[in-house]
């Protein structure tokens, strides 16, 4: 990455924390539970991890400088059956294990808008910038 | 609507704070289904973003502007020339 970038160019990383899983919460009505986590495969994780890895090696090896970093949540609400099944079905999503009479208050009472489901993760955006 | 992602705006502001994409060349990789491209493509001037799942591309490459490209490739695999791209994005895997 560092032979393809000019010189004056940026490397930004941005990474789930931590990696291993999000968190699931329930609306139901004005009431939010917290309901589990949602786990990530395996594969994505080492991909996370390799990633930290080799940036942190590039950096020991004085390619990147760390220059700034920003934590924030992101956030996805699902507010119908359909889509919340479509986000199981995603590759990179691993396990649930959550509440599962939550989960299925949450079916029951999305049709009417009156719930969802809420995953959230702490994302770490890091800017680097390159050397020499 | 049956899907919010990131509701309260975060992402985007938090990645336009630190790097101004305007202009620039980008590769990104990892790119998945195009979350995290769509946010800068419209200001870069070339996005060349790869990723080795062929589903999660095929997604990106339905989400963005024709002029960008996206593929399905593992980033070993490639030969690109020195010193083409202003900014790499890693977004959340290599």
């Amino acid at each position: 990455m560092h032979r393809l970038l000019r010189p004056s160019g940026a490397l930004l990383d941005l990474h789930p924390q931590p990696p291993e899983y999000r968190t699931v919460d329930v609306r139901l009505g004005d009431e939010l539970r917290r309901a589990g986590r949602l786990h990530r495969q395996a594969f994505f994780i080492a991909d996370i991890h390799a990633a930290r890895d080799t940036l942190g090696a590039a950096v020991s090896a004085g390619l990147f400088q760390l220059d700034e970093e920003v934590e924030f949540e992101y956030v996805e609400h699902y507010d119908s059956v359909g889509s919340w099944m479509a986000c199981l079905a995603n590759p990179r999503v691993g396990e649930l294990v959550a509440d599962e009479l939550l989960i299925e208050s949450a079916f029951a009472m999305m049709p009417d808008g009156q719930a969802e489901i809420i995953v959230t993760q702490l994302e770490r955006a890091a800017l680097f910038a390159r050397l020499g | 609507m049956a899907l919010t992602i990131d509701p309260k705006g975060l992402e985007t502001p938090v990645m336009h704070d630190l790097i101004d994409f305007r202009g620039k060349d980008v590769f990104e990789i990892g790119c998945g289904d195009g979350r995290v491209t769509w946010r800068y493509a419209a200001d870069a001037a070339t996005v060349t973003a790869i990723d080795p799942d062929v589903a999660m591309v095929e997604a990106a490459q339905n989400a963005l502007p024709e002029e960008h490209v996206a593929d399905v490739t593992d980033v070993r695999a490639i030969d690109l020339p020195d010193s083409v791209y202003d900014v790499a994005v890693f977004s959340g895997s290599l």
